[in-house]
């Protein structure tokens, strides 16, 4: 793998500019399928690293494949707009253009990030400070393509630049150290450098994602239990208004006869009370043999005046009920004005309403019916009769207590209290759980923000729903934020943890940086030294310390029958003259090119040194047995 | 041998200085390392002998090989 990397780097220009597109593309692809983001904002971008690593080594000749291979990556997602990709793509070159720019400047064309200084400038001016182009760039365009909402920008910029700092602190370095032209100022640091700010970036991106999770896990709760507290809200509404249907059951059985002047006397306080009630009403069952009867008995009350039991025909329009043989008719309704259209209508002429009467007829208890147009509806809300049976002592049912919802108008009772601002933000709908679509909203919360996958709302993962029970239909709660009071509600803790997880591998790369290469300077120095002491410097062959060391060693192999060996002593002739009359430089010329000379003579295993003065080396040949010198 | 070798590449070499071709010999004085079991002197001394045996070689006119006497 580090062999293939290495080949593909060490072949400059048009291959190393096709290697960074098809990066640039591979690791966008493995970065934005792994790693959480925000909008296209990611912890960790490794190819901004690279990207600066090979435009600082090779120069602005590959700025083209660095605006390729972002262009490329930023057009294959999905949802890509062109024009935003190319704004991105300029966005980066421009990025990597700078900061390659300023590390030439500030450390070389060929960083070895040896010293302090060079290494300072690299980690606070070369990442930190041209990573600032990307990213508001980045938040420039997901400001105008309406990708992020303004809440956003600061926390996807953020990471934007995190990322790409990241990115550069950690990739640029194992870039340079791979690069074949300057491989020999990395040798001994490679592992040094590469492998904590590998791993530290491994246990971040682990610590990130961790985080983001428990923000998401404590939104999530938290809008939790908001939304029980809308379901509670309604819910306990829902019991008082219970408790004034049922007094008007407790009423009717109590007395014998009730006009409508008593009934607005009964009720009269009950509506400012409950403002979620459209209506009391009472129906009673009425057999066909006694219609006449009741209708002329309600004729009578002066309040209601005239009174025909009516249904609503085919074309909408209210009409006389078609004979059968019971009725359930509004006899009397509270408040009157409001609710006039309703005087006299059969609700057993309805099915929707026929069926809530057959289920409280059968239990006994109070029943709503699924949510209906209401008779005397002027607008497009819908309604809700909640029919509480009354039977007489003898078993007998006498009709229904009933209490008449308009749920757009439950909805704002319920929630438009002292404590409304706890919903700010928050779009409170009642919900069908049998329908889907718009069909299933029932009544929405007028002051809620944001429509139904309108713009602002949030991703419909985030909608709270909490089932109610009422009057034995089951409804949702059902509760979506904004995205603006969803990223109010997220804490900044994965930020904060990014932030000072960024800052310790800044000072992590710096430390290792510093004494890798500290070590590698004085490794390399050790051994100029080693070799300065026991070499000619004129030469490079090895001088009498060390000759004397070797001769020691050849004697004594000797002395023990181990080896023969023999002791060559060698003057030059003529040497004096050659210095005097052509100078030292000519007279040092002929001991170099003699040493030179011997050394290639001579066998691999002997020693040849130069002992000093004008004479030049005694070889100490280390002759095998039988051989000849 | 080798001595022999190193003898004839020393005089066929031609060194080109400031214009200049230079020709030089060398006087070599050997002093062998025997692994008989005799005790051999120290490093300095069998340097000594080596060194007087190349001065030999230069008394006699150089560019020759000269033994050095050693018990």
């Amino acid at each position: 793998m580090l062999d293939g990397w290495r080949s593909i780097l060490r072949s400059h220009g048009l291959t190393r500019g096709a290697a960074l597109v098809v990066l640039t593309v591979l690791l966008g692809w493995m970065v934005s399928s792994t790693l959480p983001g925000l909008g296209h904002a990611y912890p960790f971008w490794p190819s901004a690293g690279i990207a600066v690593a090979l435009v600082i080594a090779d120069g602005p000749r590959l700025l083209p494949a660095v605006a390729a291979g972002s262009l490329l990556f930023n057009l294959s997602l999905e949802n890509s707009a062109p024009l935003l990709a190319v704004v991105l793509a300029a966005g980066s070159t421009l990025q990597t253009a700078v900061a390659a720019s300023l590390g030439r400047r500030l450390a070389s064309s060929r960083p070895a990030l040896r010293e302090s200084r060079e290494i300072l400038a690299f980690l606070l001016a070369v990442g930190p400070l041209s990573c600032l182009i990307g990213a508001g760039v980045s938040v420039v365009v997901a400001h105008c393509s309406g990708a992020l909402i303004p809440a956003e920008l600061p926390r996807a910029g953020f990471t934007w630049w995190a990322g790409d700092v990241l990115g550069v602190v950690v990739m640029t370095p194992a870039t340079l150290m791979l690069l074949p032209e300057i491989q020999d100022l990395w040798e001994g640091r490679r592992v040094k450098v590469l492998l904590p700010s590998l791993l530290l970036v491994l246990a971040i991106q682990l610590a990130y994602a961790q985080a983001a999770v428990w923000n998401r896990e404590a939104v999530r709760l938290g809008l939790r239990s908001l939304a029980v507290d809308a379901a509670y809200q309604i819910t306990s509404d829902l019991d008082r208004h219970a408790e004034a249907i049922n007094s008007i059951r407790r009423y009717v059985l109590a007395s014998d006869a009730i006009d409508a002047k008593e009934f607005k006397v009964f009720t009269r306080d009950v509506f400012t009370r409950l403002p979620g009630l459209q209506g009391l009403s009472w129906n009673p069952v009425i057999a066909e043999s006694q219609r006449e009867r009741f209708e002329r008995q309600q004729a009578d009350d002066p309040l209601l005046g005239e009174y025909r039991i009516r249904e609503r025909g085919p074309d909408g329009f209210l009409r006389p009920v078609s004979r059968r043989l019971r009725y359930v008719p509004v006899a009397l309704i509270e408040p009157l004005e409001a609710n006039r259209n309703a005087v006299g209508f059969d609700i057993l002429s309805n099915p929707v309403r026929a069926d809530a009467i057959r289920k409280a007829e059968a239990s006994g208890l109070m029943r709503a019916t699924e949510p209906i147009s209401l008779i005397q509806e002027q607008g497009s809300q819908n309604g809700v009769l909640v029919l509480d049976p009354v039977k007489s002592a003898s078993g007998e049912l006498r009709g229904f207590a009933v209490g008449v919802y308009r749920l757009g108008d439950l909805l704002t009772s319920s929630f438009a209290d002292v404590h409304a601002e706890r919903w700010q933000g928050m779009e409170l709908v009642l919900r069908h759980p049998g329908r889907a679509g718009p069909d299933a909203i029932l009544a929405r919360y007028e002051d809620s923000e944001g429509g139904e996958g309108g713009q602002g709302a949030a991703d419909q993962a985030w909608r709270m729903d909490v089932p109610i029970d009422f009057g034995g239909q089951r409804w949702l709660v059902s509760m979506l934020p904004s995205r603006d009071a969803l990223i109010r509600r997220q804490s900044s803790l994965p930020q904060q943890l990014l932030f000072a997880c960024l800052i310790l591998v800044i000072l992590n790369q710096a430390f290792m940086l510093l004494i890798t290469g500290r070590d590698q300077v004085e490794r390399r120095q050790a051994m100029v030294d080693r070799h300065l002491a026991s070499h000619d410097p004129l030469t490079n062959l090895l001088n009498r310390r060390a000759f004397l060391a070797a001769l020691e060693f050849a004697r004594s192999e000797a002395e023990m029958k181990l080896g023969q060996h023999a002791l060559l002593a060698f003057d030059l002739d003529h040497f004096k003259p050659i210095n005097d009359d052509a100078g030292h430089a000519a007279g040092d010329r002929v001991l170099s090119m003699l040493a030179h000379c011997l050394l290639t003579h001579v066998r691999q295993d002997d020693i040849v040194a130069r002992l000093g003065g004008m004479n030049l080396p005694s070889s100490c040949a280390t002759a095998t047995q039988g051989s000849r010198w | 041998m080798i001595a022999g070798k190193v003898l004839s590449a020393i005089a066929a070499l031609e060194i080109v200085e400031a214009g200049r071709t230079f020709r030089v010999t060398a006087s070599l004085g050997l002093r062998p390392l025997p692994s008989t079991g005799v005790p051999l002197p120290p490093a300095a001394q069998l340097l000594r002998e080596a060194d007087q045996a190349s001065y030999a070689a230069k008394r006699q006119g150089g560019n020759q090989l000269v033994m050095a006497a050693y018990q």
